[in-house]
């Protein structure tokens, strides 16, 4: 096996990548960077898609062959659900039952513009929910914005929380 | 932590104010032309009078009036907050008419709200304590700060200057950095020219820093082995990197890495400075500028990260993975309408944009 001399996020190790529907997603996922325990080598942050379908179609049709061919990359797909929690079976119905496992649809429940101010800004609810993810504990994750979100939060914490944090 | 900068009437900077206190790290963007550098160039100013220029001609001249506007004064003003005190500094140079050089105006520094020197024209009193000051005359070409002498470690005046000393102002030219040393520093140069003398400095001055630099080298170029810095003259040290890939390893001196893995020396080195003589404050200029797409977003985040727990970093990018790295409630668009208008700031958060940044940049869309 030979590694490039730069490691990105790469082929021999397990890395996932962040489909962010827009930039207020992307600004949770730059807050979720910000923990000193993620390894930033097993993350990267794509630009925003701009709109939940454009991630939907974003990723059906650039990302599901790159992890066919790459078995340690996973994908996790931060959209809003705009108060329609259909919107997660209407993707995940649409995703290759051979990558289903490595594909994760997460997301506030109403836009991040929608959010109580008391969650603080986007980086901040970013920063929380990934000290939650590290910690195991579920303050933020069960508040009513975030809480539809547990069982591909239970996925996650399986597959992805051990190679994410050192 | 930098609170608030004021500047007014230096170059494109007119009654400027950047409010900072909620920042431990945060963003300049804009066009070229719009005053991002000159933000590193005003900060710049402050740090060489920290670090003993006191000679108003070695820091500010004619031609850095705005519009060459010199019947108003420059001034700058900046609000610190180092362990929890409150420190106001400000000073303001002038050109009187038939005058060839400037020359102070004003010049005061607060700490807590209480005076410790104070300065108009050539009159300046400082405030030793509670109970006493001192009156002096002071040649009006020179800045008061670096020789009002300080009198132990915990004099505020000490505090203040150094920590303005310490501040890191960066815009690294990859062709100028070198890795000789003929002796060691802790405040390298904006073009890190004397990169070799802060390594050693920052090696000298806290030896478990190299750890933090050789975490991050490896993360970022896995055949990264090690940094060697033998003394190879009198006084002279020089600098080079191993890669070892199995069982082969190269040698390059500084000099002969590329432009962006110097710019990842430089990176490991303010990472470790702000762990081992920090906090400090950072003003990188572009820092991603020679930095790959594919390893701006790790270096950027890297950056943001480690100031996250101590120290500020202030930095501008045109780079899109660099500013991707950053959101919207802590990115400053700066603008300017024409040269002959002043810049204006603002936060991302407060200005309608459709879509992305990005394409709002690409696009000039930004109203």
């Amino acid at each position: 096996m030979t590694l490039s001399k730069h490691s990105a996020a790469n082929d021999y190790r397990h890395h996932v990548r962040v489909i962010p529907e827009d930039t207020k997603d992307a600004a949770i996922a730059n807050g979720f960077l910000q923990h000193p325990n993620l390894d930033l080598r097993a993350i990267q942050i794509l630009p925003p898609a701009g709109g939940w379908e454009h991630a939907r179609d974003l990723f059906l049709s650039d990302h599901v062959k790159g992890m066919r061919n790459k078995p340690l990359r996973y994908t996790l797909l931060l959209i809003d659900f705009d108060n329609n929690l259909d919107r997660f079976q209407q993707i995940s119905d649409l995703i290759p039952k051979d990558i289903a496992d490595r594909v994760f649809i997460i997301g506030p429940l109403d836009e991040p513009e929608g959010l109580p101010p008391e969650l603080g800004k986007p980086e901040q609810i970013g920063s929380r929910l990934a000290e939650e993810c590290y910690s195991g504990s579920r303050t933020l994750w069960n508040h009513d914005h975030f809480k539809h979100n547990e069982a591909e939060l239970n996925r996650m914490a399986a597959s992805l929380r051990p190679f994410l944090f050192r | 932590m930098i609170k608030r900068l004021y500047v007014n009437n230096f170059r494109c900077l007119e009654n400027f104010e950047l409010s900072l206190s909620a920042f431990s790290s945060s963003l300049l963007v804009g066009k070229n032309g719009t005053g991002k550098t000159t933000v590193g160039n005003a900060l710049e100013v402050l740090q060489l009078i920290a670090r003993g220029t006191n000679r108003v001609r070695e820091l500010i001249g004619v031609k850095d009036f705005a519009h060459g506007r010199s019947e108003v004064p420059i001034r700058f003003e900046l609000e610190v907050d180092i362990k929890n005190v409150s420190y106001h500094y400000s000073l303001a140079f002038e050109l009187p008419k038939s005058f060839k050089e400037l020359r102070v105006a004003e010049e005061r520094l607060f700490c807590d709200g209480q005076t410790i020197f104070a300065r108009d024209s050539s009159q300046v009193t400082h405030h030793r304590d509670s109970d006493s000051q001192s009156n002096f005359v002071l040649d009006w070409h020179l800045v008061a700060m670096p020789v009002i002498h300080v009198q132990s470690e915990i004099d505020p005046l000490h505090i203040f200057k150094s920590w303005l000393a310490n501040m890191l102002i960066l815009a690294p030219i990859p062709q100028l950095v070198r890795g000789d040393s003929m002796g060691n520093t802790l405040m390298p140069d904006k073009h890190c020219t004397n990169f070799g003398e802060w390594f050693t400095g920052l090696l000298s001055h806290s030896p478990a820093a190299y750890g933090d630099i050789d975490g991050f080298l490896k993360d970022i170029m896995t055949d990264f082995k090690d940094i060697k810095n033998p003394v190879i003259g009198k006084n002279f040290r020089s600098l080079s990197i191993q890669f070892q890939q199995e069982t082969a390893s190269v040698n390059f001196a500084v000099e002969d890495l590329s432009d962006g893995e110097k710019c990842f020396l430089i990176c490991a080195v303010v990472l470790a400075a702000n762990k081992a003589y920090g906090p400090i404050f950072c003003f990188w200029d572009e820092p991603d500028n020679y930095i790959s797409l594919s390893e701006a977003s790790f270096f950027v985040t890297s950056l943001r990260r480690s100031f996250a727990t101590g120290g500020q970093l202030l930095m501008t990018s045109h780079n899109s993975e660099g500013i991707r790295r950053f959101s919207a409630e802590n990115t400053f668009v700066l603008d300017r309408r024409s040269h002959l208008e002043p810049t204006q700031v603002r936060l991302l958060e407060e200005i309608p944009i459709e879509g992305d940044l990005i394409n709002a940049l690409i696009g000039d869309d930004i109203e």
